[in-house]
């Protein structure tokens, strides 16, 4: 394999910082849907006249600037916990989803996206994070962060079945473990959302599980254990776990667009209109888990589990069924 | 039971079009109409200039003792320290000649390093003096006050007599008139 | 009347007590020694059923102590109460405790050992329960000996890490699940909730001392801020009892506007309470909604008092200000408009798949445990016990010569059903609401009467009692005839319901115990204004739910 030109390796480092910029944008239309729903305002998309010189033009940006508060303050560590643990954790869970958001397509382009088993490479990436969150919950001191932690455990098993069976029912479709010829299938023929709307939806429900989103914010419930596994984190350490949680976001809905989507390339004009069909589609499906998560109360930890079995879980094995009933009789679509 | 969630969704779509936050100072409330100042608001206190006379009824009523009066040689100061108030209009209520009023002002915070630094709203009425010894006896308001009331409210047959009895009386100081007591024929004992 | 004076009579034979009868009240008055006072809780609270409602301990300086034992009859026979009193001697004020017959004295009696020095002996619990735990008892000595354990420790310090058995989880005193202070020590199996601590006080100001410095209409202004949620019901149960003290009789218009008053306090209670329950279980949709729902009833405070809470309308003898003329119309369209959004919270709760799923089959309190610890308010109407201070010793313009209406009760005794009842009661206030508003419409008249003086007050104690949003509310009055109180009692509706909450909580999950917590609508405000605290059994690792009825006190 011939090395990288210097055009792949400066987009490498690009990507992820795209994506990051994408996650701003997405929890700024999570906060403003969901105020608006509620008959609240939310942060401002166009400051009033009268308001300009403090606030700037726009509040686009806010979920940065909170990061950016939160990086300038100081960490206190508590003096029983694991110190090296609890200050690392943040750090593992930095790394991996950087490089995970390096493998994830943007509006179809990614250097590395067309390694053969990138696919496989992103969802191990991505449970990097839940490990380093129970790990940190753990190692603070907190009765808090071991409950917390606990419940991050039992729900990390319930919605990684179905996003795992969902996102290989896919790959059987399109025969391939890499996600660059996943899109490129889709490109040619139709979306994989029309063809397999079963997996679209226990990818969808997943997904939520995974960000922490209503009804399934289970580890993060402040009314019974303040704040889960990242109660003892304050300061820089929990600026990095809002970039985490920033990265894991643009993540997930760059992964469903690319395996559901066609990653945002409109057949006959790919170059053209993929950068807007991607960020369209992209508010879309955030639009569409806001809601579930306006409308949502949180569910127990118990009730979610018993819950993810019966419905995506059963969801996501009938569209591997489907999936491999669809590749057995229409061979001639993929 | 999902028909609850269908109804829900309605609902909160036709929220996203009207929210309910409203600028500062508000001008339409939850009704959406504009909102009025309400007479009964309890807010910042004013004193009447002309009205009040200076008795003081305010202080004594005052349930958190907030209005303290403090009398200096030429005159009586009614002061309210907003922040021991907890405006329930007990004042406004006993005042006798409605010389005081709360109006519905209500941005009365003030920075400041201990709770001695509140707004405080003062006014002040002249004393006047006695007349056997020079030391500051009454609002001269109230004195006129008093005997513009008792002269109203009195059979008419007695009121020469007290109007006299005023006029003499109400110009000494209570010390005075002790002491002088005998002379103006008000000690008790007066018929020996 | 026939079971009052079965009563009486069976009192007179059996124990030669003699009692005096205050014309004008409802209220017997038993005087008795402190012998006896075990034997008459059980006859009154075995046979007949009477309530214990509080016990109150009173200074009387030179005099001794008097321990008062207020029995409430009144669900059974309107307004009546039996109030025992035993005198105490100052140098030996030792009594006998009776939280093994009665339930509800364990609290009471705790409260009342940390404010005088009397002792009741034998008592399960006798541990602070407003003050901290190291603090001296009794007040006046300087030792704390006997409050460590066997290590040497405090019990309220907390455990290391490495001694812990069962995990050991503090709820509060400073926790985003409590709006005020409270602490919860709760022993957990993983999940499961086997014991809890409860202590108290973190909100405690000292006001039942603060009403003894102040006259009678300054202590209205004290009443109202002893709870930020319920200012009316306190101001209505201290003037019941006030006027009770004086003879007076409100005028009609007075009586409206107090019912006014109060029920629309309780419409915006009850919907804060949905709110806050909804934000328990996670659903922050519904805070958002019902908050704003409940700004059409404080606007509808803002235009009829001028502040949005603590009104400040009532006055000894009826009301400050008047309501008439266009304000009534306004606030009845306020009113429609409050139960169109009502309506629709109703709905969002009834059919939405997960509030019943987070709700039902927890935090269940059946009857015969609500009897017995003498549950209060929405919390026992929800077990299906129609109990309910308006309509048991009517007050204002609830009784049925002015407004009609119904108790609402529910069967299932579980968090669901105090749900229902609330938003229920919502509805039912709307209704007393409008008649009230007709009534003012037709009638003319005062709004006040002329207060009497307090040397000729007809008695020198009285008992008065409201129905706050969240239960019965019992001012107790002693004068000396000045116009000064000589001493005040409170007893409020969430001191009786927190008492619930260990039997409440054992064996439900963490992720249950917030919404349990919320649906008894605790009040630490109207809670700590006295000091009692209780602790069950901390140090023993026992299955509450296993345990006999009794056992709560221990």
């Amino acid at each position: 394999m011939e090395l990288p030109s210097t055009i792949s390796i400066a987009s490498i480092v690009f990507l992820p910082i795209v994506s990051f910029f994408l996650g701003i944008i997405y929890g700024y239309e999570i906060r403003k849907v969901s105020a608006r729903l509620q008959s609240r305002r939310g942060p401002w998309l166009l400051v009033p006249k009268s308001l300009r010189g403090t606030l700037g033009v726009t509040r686009l940006f806010q979920p940065l600037y909170d990061i950016i508060k939160l990086l300038c303050k100081e960490s206190l560590i508590p003096s029983t916990s694991t110190k090296g643990l609890f200050r690392s954790a943040p750090y593992i869970a930095l790394t991996c989803v950087i490089v995970a958001a390096a493998f994830t397509p943007v509006a179809t382009y990614s250097y590395l996206a067309s390694f053969e088993l990138s696919l496989v490479v992103i969802l191990y990436l991505l449970l990097g994070v839940p490990f380093a969150f129970i790990l940190g919950g753990a190692a603070s001191a907190s009765p808090w962060g071991v409950v917390g932690s606990q419940r991050e455990a039992e729900l990390m098993l319930a919605y990684e079945t179905p996003l795992v069976i969902a996102a290989f029912s896919i790959a059987t479709m399109a025969d391939s473990l890499s996600v660059q010829k996943i899109i490129d299938v889709q490109a040619t023929r139709l979306p994989f959302l029309l063809l397999n709307p079963l997996s679209a939806v226990a990818f969808l429900v997943a997904i939520i599980g995974k960000l922490h989103l209503k009804p399934f914010d289970v580890p993060e419930a402040e009314v019974e254990i303040v704040a889960g596994p990242a109660t003892e984190y304050g300061g820089r350490l929990l600026a990095i776990i809002e970039i985490v949680k920033t990265f894991l976001m643009a993540i997930c809905v760059g992964l469903f667009i690319a395996l559901f989507l066609a990653g945002g390339s409109v057949p006959g004009y790919e170059k053209l209109f993929s950068i807007p069909t991607f960020l369209l589609e992209g508010l879309l499906i955030v639009l569409v888990m806001t809601l579930i998560h306006t409308l949502n109360p949180r569910f127990r930890i118990d009730q979610a589990l018993i819950w993810y079995v019966r419905v995506p879980t059963i969801l996501a094995i009938s569209g591997l069924v489907w999936a491999y009933a669809f590749r057995h009789f229409f061979p001639a679509f993929i | 039971m999902k028909y609850g969630v269908v109804k829900l969704t309605k609902e909160l779509l036709r929220n996203a079009i009207h929210p309910v936050t409203v600028n500062y100072p508000a001008k339409k409330d939850s009704l959406g109409e504009l909102t009025e100042i309400v007479d009964e608001s309890r807010g910042k206190h004013r004193f009447d200039e002309v009205k009040c006379v200076g008795c003081g009824a305010c202080a004594i009523v005052c349930s958190s003792s907030a209005i303290t009066e403090s009398d200096s040689d030429l005159e009586r100061t009614l002061s309210v320290e907003i922040g021991r108030c907890i405006f329930c209009g007990r004042c406004r209520d006993i005042c006798p000649e409605k010389g005081l009023e709360l109006t519905p002002e209500f941005e009365i915070s003030k920075k400041g390093q201990n709770a001695n630094d509140c707004i405080r709203v003062e006014h002040s009425v002249p004393l006047g003096p006695c007349d056997k010894c020079g030391r500051p006896t009454f609002p001269i308001r109230q004195i006129e006050s008093v005997k513009k009331r008792v002269s109203e409210n009195i059979d008419p047959a007695n009121l020469v007599t007290v109007n006299k009895d005023m006029e003499i009386f109400m110009r000494y100081c209570p010390d005075c008139r002790r002491t002088a007591s005998y002379a103006l024929r008000t000690h008790p004992r007066k018929s020996y | 009347m026939g079971r009052t004076e079965d009563i009486i009579n069976g009192l007179n034979q059996r124990l030669g007590t003699d009692f005096e009868f205050k014309a004008g009240t409802k209220i017997y008055w038993f005087y008795t020694n402190r012998e006896r006072v075990r034997e008459i809780a059980k006859y009154l609270t075995g046979e007949f059923k009477a309530r214990l409602i509080n016990v109150s301990v009173i200074d009387r300086g030179l005099n001794g102590y008097e321990v008062i034992y207020h029995y409430s009859l009144d669900h059974l026979d309107q307004y009546v109460h039996f109030n025992v009193k035993v005198q105490l001697p100052p140098e030996e004020p030792e009594i006998e405790s009776i939280s093994d017959i009665a339930p509800e004295a364990s609290w009471s009696e705790r409260e009342m050992m940390e404010f005088t020095p009397v002792r009741f002996i034998d008592h399960p619990d006798p541990r602070h329960l407003w003050l901290p735990y190291e603090w001296p008892n009794p007040v006046e000595s300087e030792k704390c000996e006997h409050f460590v354990d066997k290590n040497g420790k405090l019990p309220f310090a907390p455990d290391t890490a490495q001694k812990l058995e069962r995990s050991l989880i503090p709820l509060g005193p400073y926790h985003p699940l409590l709006i005020e202070g409270a602490y919860f020590r709760v022993k957990l199996n993983g999940e499961t909730i086997t014991d809890v601590d409860v202590k108290l006080g973190w909100n405690h100001r000292g006001i039942m001392k603060l009403f003894e410095g102040r006259s009678y209409s300054r202590g209205v202004f004290l009443a109202e801020r002893v709870c930020g949620i319920c200012n009316v019901a306190h101001t209505t149960a201290y003037l019941n009892a006030v006027e009770t003290l004086g003879g007076i009789e409100i005028p009609d218009r007075a009586r409206y506007i107090r019912t006014l008053m109060a029920e629309l306090e309780r419409i915006h209670s009850h919907l804060l309470w949905l709110g806050v329950a909804g934000d328990l279980i996670g659903f922050k949709t519904l805070f958002m909604l019902s908050l704003k729902a409940r700004e059409q009833v404080l606007d509808i405070f803002e235009s009829l008092t001028g502040s949005r809470r603590a009104p400040a309308m009532n006055l000894i003898g009826g009301i400050r200000k008047d309501v008439k003329g266009e304000v009534i119309t306004k606030t009845n369209r306020r009113l429609q408009t409050m139960k169109k959004e009502t309506a629709k919270l109703i709905e969002i709760v009834y059919n939405h798949p997960l509030t019943r799923k987070r709700l039902q089959g927890i935090g269940k309190l059946d009857l015969f445990t609500a009897k017995n610890a003498g549950a209060v308010g929405p919390t026992a109407r929800a077990s299906g016990w129609k109990l309910d201070i308006r309509q048991s010793s009517p007050y204002a313009a609830y009784g049925p010569e002015y407004t009609t209406w119904d108790i609402v009760t529910d069967e299932g005794g579980d968090v669901w059903s105090r749900a229902i009842v609330r938003l229920k009661e919502i509805l039912v206030s709307a209704d007393i609401l409008v008649q009230c508003l007709k009534a003012l419409d037709n009638n003319t008249g005062p709004i006040s009467i002329e207060a009497a003086d307090p040397k000729d007050f007809k008695f020198n104690e009285a008992l008065g009692k409201a129905e706050a949003p969240r239960g019965e509310l019992v001012y107790y009055v002693v004068s000396d005839g000045s116009n000064i109180p000589y001493s005040v009692r409170i007893r409020t509706p969430s001191f009786r319901n927190n008492a619930l909450l260990p039997k409440l909580l054992s064996g439900h999950t963490l992720a249950d115990a917030p919404i349990i917590i919320g649906s008894i609508d605790p009040c630490y405000s109207c809670t700590d204004r006295i000091i009692t605290i209780t602790d069950s059994g901390a140090k023993k690792n026992s299955n509450m739910a296993a345990s006999s009825q009794f056992a709560w006190s221990q």
